[in-house]
């Protein structure tokens, strides 16, 4: 079964996420601090990371910096989805340079989102 | 036999023995030492010299010190110019591993980055200036080796043009300034002096009274003016408004996302849940909700994103967008637009401010809805007629008040003059000034049978 984690501090789309990944089959576990995901990835192996930028604590590139230490730079590239409303210039590069995609928040299609979440799993 | 480095030190000898040195072959000297009067120019002429025949591209980086940008121009053996701005980390990464190469020689894959605009292999010098670091950068456009031959031609030719570029580099910075200078001159009219470290570099008019305001480490504005008020207007408006900027993109940002978070709720409840009326209905106009405010979120930042350039905007947005920012100020009144002589969908588009539009608008609008408050009119209405003139827009904006007073009239745009209880009096006068750098008019008085009427024209070309 795949194994997800979403880290999103707004609560709405946190649950809706979650709920809607659950739907398709996948075991999905959501956390709305930087610091409590960090713990999480450092406890469990996650088939995939979906990570909004600006948490309350700490930044989502903040996350994936903590994540090297655990995982290979392809196993970030492969894992890591960033999903934000502040996709500048900017921040394209930073997720560039770790090889993430980038899904702009809000999104037009959510149902195509959560395909595309779970198609990047596979 | 001279040298390459006796020839360019005695550059007397080689201007005065002209013939000699070119019969002697050294005329691709004497041409790169000759100033160039374009970077352009520079570079077609290290490309034209015989020994470097067999390369077809050059291309010249120059990076200002002290700032985050760098400046790459290129030339072809085909006539091709480009220019292009990068992000200095590009810059510094490939001046490093030029610095550190001993024969600066390179191929594709030592070199690989989005600032070298050419395949093949290539010869690279770098240039360090006090203000500028420079790298030159040649490439054959084939994968064939560079030869020892080539790294001595290369050499022994840029030898003769750090003077050349170091007289190109300043012009541009001359013409960095004077860009500058312009940015800040559209945007407002008073400003008519930069000056770097307190010496001044261009001015236009001789100051009568000024105020100073610090750009960045080396550049200050010198903002000079007629008048103290209208030092004080200006930069109190321009405050206000770079903070609305600012503040409204916050918002936006910070806004988005629990508008957001209701919408996919109240999707996934209307999708789960649609066999159940009450649910159904009241999750679709949760979604209603939450898509208009989506809207006037992305519209508000629009309207005032852009500061100072032109841009293309459709006029019927601005107006209809402004109306709806009015509607605290003008609650009770109906506002009625009306579109003439429109007759082609193009007729709408402009080419201009449209920060500086609504802003007008606005205040105009707000000031009708005021004084038919505050004169207690019956049945008050304010009608909005917007009229294609087509080299320019009229909009103008009617009530059915009292009209304007002759004796104030004369009185209207002048600065902190107000008849009202509250206000600073301020928003006549800015509106005047903005109309004026829109290149407009701004017409106003009395109805023949009853109220007041204000009209701005913009040109549709700023």
């Amino acid at each position: 079964m795949t194994k997800i984690l979403v880290v999103e501090d707004e609560p709405l789309i946190q649950k809706t996420l979650t709920l809607l990944l659950q739907r398709k089959g996948s075991q999905t576990k959501s956390s709305s601090s930087g610091t409590e995901a960090i713990k999480m990835i450092a406890e469990e192996d996650f088939d995939c990371i979906v990570c909004d930028l600006m948490l309350k604590d700490i930044t989502g590139f903040d996350v994936i910096e903590e994540a090297k230490k655990k995982m290979t730079s392809d196993e970030i590239k492969n894992k890591f989805i960033i999903i934000t409303a502040y996709s500048s210039a900017q921040v394209q590069e930073k997720a560039a340079s770790y090889g993430c995609q980038v899904i702009p928040k809000p999104f037009h299609d959510i149902n195509k989102v959560i395909n595309q979440i779970m198609e990047f799993t596979k | 036999m001279h040298t390459s480095t006796d020839l360019y030190k005695k550059q007397r000898f080689l201007f005065s023995d002209k013939r000699f040195a070119e019969n002697a072959g050294y005329k691709d000297y004497l041409n790169l030492l000759k100033q160039s009067s374009s970077i352009e120019e520079l570079l077609n002429k290290i490309l034209s010299t015989k020994p470097l025949s067999s390369f077809y591209t050059a291309q010249l980086l120059v990076h200002s010190k002290g700032t985050t940008q760098c400046q790459s121009m290129n030339v072809d053996r085909n006539g091709n110019f480009n220019s292009k701005s990068f992000d200095v980390s590009h810059f510094t990464k490939l001046l490093t591993l030029v610095k550190k190469s001993k024969n600066k020689k390179f191929d594709q894959t030592q070199i690989k980055s989005e600032t070298i605009q050419f395949l093949g292999t290539f010869l690279a010098k770098n240039f360090s200036f006090s203000s500028h670091d420079l790298l030159l950068v040649i490439s054959r456009n084939d994968f064939l080796p560079i030869s020892d031959d080539d790294i001595n031609s290369f050499n022994r030719l840029t030898l003769f043009i750090p003077n050349s570029l170091r007289t190109l580099i300043g012009m541009s910075k001359k013409q960095q300034n004077e860009n500058i200078f312009n940015r800040f001159i559209n945007l407002h009219p008073e400003f008519k002096a930069l000056s770097k470290e307190g010496k001044s570099i261009i001015t236009t008019k001789k100051k009568i009274d000024s105020k100073t305001i610090h750009i960045d480490n080396q550049h200050s504005l010198e903002l000079i003016s007629l008048s103290q008020d209208s030092i004080t207007i200006d930069l109190k408006h321009m405050e206000r408004v770079l903070l609305l900027g600012e503040l409204l993109n916050t918002l936006r940002h910070e806004l988005s996302n629990p508008i957001f978070g209701i919408n996919l709720a109240a999707e996934l409840m209307y999708t789960t849940h649609n066999e159940h009326e009450l649910i159904s209905d009241f999750s679709q106009q949760i979604l209603r909700a939450a898509k208009r405010s989506q809207n006037i979120l992305d519209n508000f930042s629009k309207l005032y994103a852009n500061q100072s350039e032109a841009t293309t905007c459709d006029i019927r947005n601005v107006i209809n967008e402004t109306i709806t920012l009015t509607k605290s100020e003008t609650k009770m009144i109906p506002k009625k637009t009306s579109w003439n002589n429109f007759e082609n969908e193009e007729n709408y588009f402009l080419k201009s401010n449209p920060t500086w539009i609504s802003q007008i608008f606005f205040n105009i609008v707000v000031n009708a809805a005021q004084a038919l408050t505050e004169s207690e009119t019956v049945s008050p209405e304010i009608n909005i007629d917007i009229k294609y003139l087509k080299d320019s827009i009229s909009i103008q904006v009617n009530d059915n008040g009292p009209g304007i007073c002759t004796a104030i009239i004369s009185n209207l745009f002048t600065p902190f003059f107000t008849t009202k209880n509250k206000g600073t009096g301020l928003g006549l006068s800015i509106c005047k000034n903005l109309v004026k750098r829109l290149g407009g008019k701004l017409d106003y008085g009395n109805n023949k049978d009853v109220g007041a009427f204000f009209c701005v024209t913009i040109p549709v070309k700023l």
